[in-house]
């Protein structure tokens, strides 16, 4: 690499001001635990910034490079916002919130925005706005998630206004180290409680009927059923063009999951680069006079895509896309040259002044991180190999756009979904010109059914066979070996290194100094260190974890590489994904059912400061904070062990090992722990 | 070599820091513009009122019967139009101020007024007043009801009577229920609904209070049966007819059996296909067999079963050898059975049997209540 050297070389951070705007504003809205007290703080540091921007403002005057006070002071004025904005948005923060914990029940009237139909369920996302009460009724607000079931005499639709009587709860916590946790995941969308439709004692207060883009969509849907009428490929076309998902066939589903290349079933930057791509070429014949209307074709293009955008659900993805699109097209009517960097951070800077939380939105994170990779990191993959021929040349260019929005994504793709697709360069190839051929495909269709009549079969060929091809290819490209890398367990900390190790890499590229290369190698490995001896931690403790889940009690014991899973009762199904993650053999997992054969190894007991399992001894580690204050928690749980009958089983038989009763106590006995951890975790040495 | 690219992030040009306040502000706005939405919400427009409680909802046919004299009494030349009334009008016709105010928001708000029957949503409006004012309304555009009013050809066929457990569509029609709100009743009864009580029928969607309180007079709900114990010894005497509580161990779908705890809709086919297999289920018991089924499931959904006779009988003397399995007897076995019979002619009794020494009596046991000796 040819490194500068002897000059000095700034990164234009004058053509990215709003990338230094969002780094702090996302930074303190991820910070904050929105609280009112985290409001109040925001302010009392916000008010100070300002004040501090205003001075150095002032004392700047008109120096070309002023000193960096004023930077600072804006750092923490944005981070402070960021902090206030996420606390404000909260549900609980701002006061007439619906949930009284003293009722317990509560009738509310409710407006549901967003429903999600399930196997056998629905989840009515909604929002109160009135509680009635014994005299009085008042306003309310807040978010609630209403599990509405099947088969009922209610279908729920977006829109309806319902007045019920709800037990309101708050989401469930794992009962499990490694189980889904639905009570963050809520959190995060600012869902705090949830409660289920009593449906013999609610009334529908307001059911409107389907809107103009809801019937539009329908109807187009319809359209497409009949070009595709397919039963497999039908649901692929109907993700593909309006952003509807139906249910997939299973395998093609896992096809597109293994390949990297579900992205193209949901509606995103590629389908309105495409729609944009289609329509401006088609607006380029448009003409007044002999003049071709720029500003109207832009008009347009940007009517246009939002249109698309809304009829397809406006996700934060196309939302993203529509956003930068518009201000791109606006900077360029208006002659302006600006870093495509920056207005994608613009676009991800209005996302988040709309709604905070979509920072935590796997969808958000993705597509604003896929983009970040390309502007970023596209350049470096495509100067790596250079070609003559202009074919090869393309090919290029195609697999550097996937490498690089792969290398910016794959960290985070590892965290939520614990997989990597070997073959997405492959996908890459194949996703864009089978897309055009859909999308472009499938528009002329749409545009032309009312008219084609009996042509409509034939007009519909290269959207029909571009669906069947792309799935084919799809599902060829699934059975290749290294198809999918599964068991991938990064945590927060891996996640985060390998996104700074992605973006150091764009840095070092940009720089090109021996020293920033020098910096980020430093800090690589120190952070790498760092790690893989928290890994190595980990990896020699063991823990004894003990909790319930789904009313069964259940015991695990982790030491070094083994891992012993008791579960006391029949019928837990162990995912396998946390077989992997975990390392827990088949043969190390242990049913336990009174009346057959004991299949423990020994009995568990508690004697002074140590477990006794089976012929181990395990000191407990009472330096670890954590594990003094859940030892605290274990220790009454096996001394006061109750003399009531474990209701897990029916009756309580002699001579049974000490481990039932322990389980026993955890479902029955009287629970010290708190509700914020419904499951016991213990270090032993 | 000279390097700064720190620095370089916290320094702003004029322009630049200009611009920086205007950002602010915005937010600034933005934020304002949340909190006036919160704090000043615009208001929604519907008529809310308090759900009634389950005990309430139908205040009986004896109510109809002797209606509560009203403390107010209407001028008999009085012509209201609910659509146009003022509120002085209200008030000289007697209708309680309270009332009146709510009547007046109501149509202020856009409200309309189409049939005597809808005046029932103005809150505060009770069966007595509204009969007093109902025979002084007018309305402007009677003769244009839409089809989704009540039917009133419920006030003409007073002897009318319905079940709604087994009434027809058309009867509910006929009643006066929307045709709509006929086939969600239906659809309702056809999963395994069933109304014990008047408040039963506000589960359906569409039924609203006010049609409810026009058709409650003509429904007749069962008599519930006293609870048959459901482990008796003779199961069949002591039948109960399956309630959405319990499930006929050889007549109910899967949607009754998911409606047990710890059944889903994979168990609740394993169940259905064992016992489409078997030719029903003789014994509670047999559940056990049903692969997946935990032993902790079976014992929390026993109190639910009623067993029930037999579906289809293996017919020993017509049947044999079988040509697909039974779970119980093979073909190989069906051939061993054939052939006894054919050497040793039928069987004149079930003991006979079990002298077939190629099985044991464990599999006789399993077997002989899925065998039908009648001679042909």
């Amino acid at each position: 690499m040819p490194w500068r050297s002897g000059t000095e070389y700034e990164l234009p951070w004058a053509r990215v001001p709003f990338v230094r705007i969002l780094i702090p504003f996302a930074l303190g809205i991820l910070c904050s635990n929105r609280t009112t007290g985290s409001l109040l703080l925001g302010l009392a540091v916000l008010v100070p910034s300002l004040l501090a921007m205003i001075g150095a403002h002032r004392r700047a005057k008109r120096q070309v490079m002023p000193a960096p006070w004023f930077g600072l002071a804006s750092l923490g004025a944005w981070w402070a916002l960021g902090f206030a904005w996420a606390a404000l948005r909260d549900d609980r923060t701002l006061p007439n919130h619906f949930f009284d914990p003293e009722k317990q029940y509560q009738e509310l009237v409710v407006e549901i925005h967003q429903v999600d139909e399930k196997e056998r369920y629905w989840n009515g996302y909604s929002r109160t706005f009135l509680e009635i009460g014994d005299s009085i009724n008042r306003n309310v607000h807040g978010n609630l998630l209403i599990r509405i079931p099947k088969p009922g005499s209610y279908n729920p639709s977006s829109g309806d206004v319902i007045q019920a009587r709800f037990r309101i709860q708050e989401p469930f916590k794992p009962s499990f180290p490694f189980e889904f946790d639905w009570n963050l995941f809520l959190h995060r969308r600012n869902i705090h409680h949830f409660t289920y439709l009593d449906t013999a004692d609610f009334r529908v207060v307001h059911h409107p009927g389907p809107g103009l883009l809801e019937s539009l969509r329908a109807r187009l849907d319809g359209y497409i059923r009949e070009a595709v009428p397919s039963d497999r490929d039908y649901p692929v076309a109907s993700a593909m063009l309006l952003g509807s998902y139906k249910k997939m066939d299973q395998d093609l589903f896992n096809a597109y999951s293994a390949t990297g290349a579900v992205h193209i079933l949901a509606v995103s930057g590629l389908h309105v680069g495409i729609m944009a791509h289609i329509f401006q070429y088609l607006f380029g014949f448009i003409r007044i006079g002999k003049k071709k209307p720029v500003q109207l074709q832009a008009l347009l293009l940007i009517g246009i895509i939002w249109a698309y955008a809304l009829l397809t659900g406006a996700a934060p993805a196309i939302l993203r896309a529509a956003l930068m699109f518009s201000f791109l097209t606006v900077s360029r009517l208006l002659l302006r040259d600006s870093s495509p960097v920056n207005i994608l951070a613009a676009a991800a800077f209005v996302l988040l002044c709309i709604n905070p939380f979509d920072i935590y939105n796997i969808g958000f994170q993705l597509s604003f991180l896929a983009m970040a990779g390309l502007f970023l990191l596209y350049e470096p993959f495509r100067t790596l190999i250079t070609v003559e021929n202009r074919i090869v040349q393309v090919l290029v260019k195609v697999i550097a756009a996937s490498c690089a929005a792969q290398l910016a994504i794959y960290p985070v793709v590892g965290f939520h979904f614990h997989q990597f697709a070997f073959y997405f360069w492959l996908t890459g190839l194949i996703s864009t010109p089978f897309s055009y051929l859909i999308l472009g495909g499938g528009l002329f269709t749409l545009a032309l059914w009312p008219l084609a009549g009996h042509l409509v079969p034939w007009i519909s060929i290269p959207f029909r066979y571009g669906v069947l091809w792309m799935n084919e290819t799809v599902s060829w490209i699934y059975t290749l070996p290294l198809g999918k890398i599964q068991g991938w367990w990064p945590s927060l900390a891996d996640t985060l290194f390998l996104i700074l190790l992605s973006g150091g890499m764009a840095y070092v590229h940009f720089q090109k100094t021996r020293f920033s290369f020098n910096c980020m190698l430093l800090c690589g490995i120190l952070f790498l260190s760092v790690l893989i001896l928290e890994e190595k931690r980990n990896q020699t403790k063991t823990e004894l974890v003990a909790g319930t889940h789904k009313n069964r009690p259940w015991l695990w014991i982790k030491h070094r590489e083994n891992a012993f899973l008791y579960l006391i009762q029949d019928s837990m199904k162990i995912p396998r994904s946390y077989l992997e993650k975990y390392k827990l053999r088949e043969e190390n997992i242990i049913y336990f059912h009174p009346g057959k054969q004991s299949l423990l190894s020994g009995p568990l007991r508690l004697e002074g400061n140590q477990i006794i399992f089976g012929e181990k001894h395990f000191e407990i580690a009472l330096e670890d904070q954590k594990t003094k204050s859940e030892y605290s928690k274990f220790q009454p749980l096996l001394k006061n062990r109750p003399a009531a009958t474990p209701s897990i089983t029916t009756q309580k038989k002699p001579g049974l090992p000490d481990l039932i009763s322990f389980a026993a106590d955890l479902k029955d006995g009287p629970s010290p722990r708190p509700v914020e951890s419904p499951y016991l975790r213990i270090r032993i040495k | 070599m000279k390097f700064k690219p720190f620095p370089a992030f916290f320094r702003y040009t004029l322009h630049q820091r200009k611009s920086q306040f205007a950002l602010l502000f915005m937010v600034f706005i933005l934020g304002l513009v949340y909190l006036y939405i919160h704090f000043f919400p615009p208001q929604s427009g519907y008529v809310i009122l308090p759900l009634e409680k389950g005990e309430d909802v139908n205040p009986g046919p004896s109510s109809l019967e002797s209606p509560v004299e009203s403390k107010t009494s209407v001028p008999t030349a009085l012509r209201i139009d609910p659509n146009r009334v003022t509120l002085d009008l209200l008030l000289e016709a007697g209708v309680p101020k309270r009332v009146a105010g709510t009547w007046m928001k109501y149509l202020a708000k856009g409200g309309k007024i189409k049939s005597s029957q809808e005046l029932g949503k103005i809150y505060g409006m009770d069966q007595s007043l509204l009969d007093k004012l109902t025979p002084h309304l007018v309305f402007e555009n009677a003769g244009k009801a839409k089809g989704t009013a009540l039917n009133l050809n419920l006030s003409l066929n007073l002897n009318l009577s319905l079940n709604p457990n087994t009434a027809s569509v058309r009867d509910l029609t006929a009643a006066g229920l929307p045709l709509k709100v006929a086939y969600t009743l239906d659809n309702y009864r056809k999963k395994g609904g069933r109304f014990l009580k008047p408040a039963d029928l506000s589960r359906v969607y569409g039924l609203q209070d006010s049609l409810l309180q026009r058709i409650l007079p003509f429904l007749v709900f069962e008599q519930e049966e006293p609870d048959a114990n459901p482990h008796s010894e003779n199961p069949i005497a002591d039948e109960i007819p399956p309630s959405p509580e319990t499930v006929d161990l050889n007549r109910s779908d899967t949607s009754a059996w998911e409606r047990l705890p710890g059944i889903g809709p994979v168990l609740a086919r394993r169940i259905i296909n064992f016992r489409e297999a078997l030719g029903g289920f003789h014994e509670r018991g047999q559940l056990k067999e049903v692969y997946g089924l935990p032993d902790s499931t079976y014992h929390a959904i026993e109190p639910y079963l009623i067993p029930s006779p037999i579906t289809r009988l293996i017919r020993v003397h017509l049947d044999l050898p079988l040509k697909k399995a039974h779970p119980y007897l093979s073909v190989k076995e069906s051939r061993i059975l054939a052939n006894y019979i054919r050497q040793h002619g039928p069987f004149k009794d079930p003991a006979a049997v079990i002298r077939i020494q190629a099985f044991d009596s464990t599999f006789w046991k399993k077997l002989l209540p899925y065998l039908d000796f009648s001679t042909p």
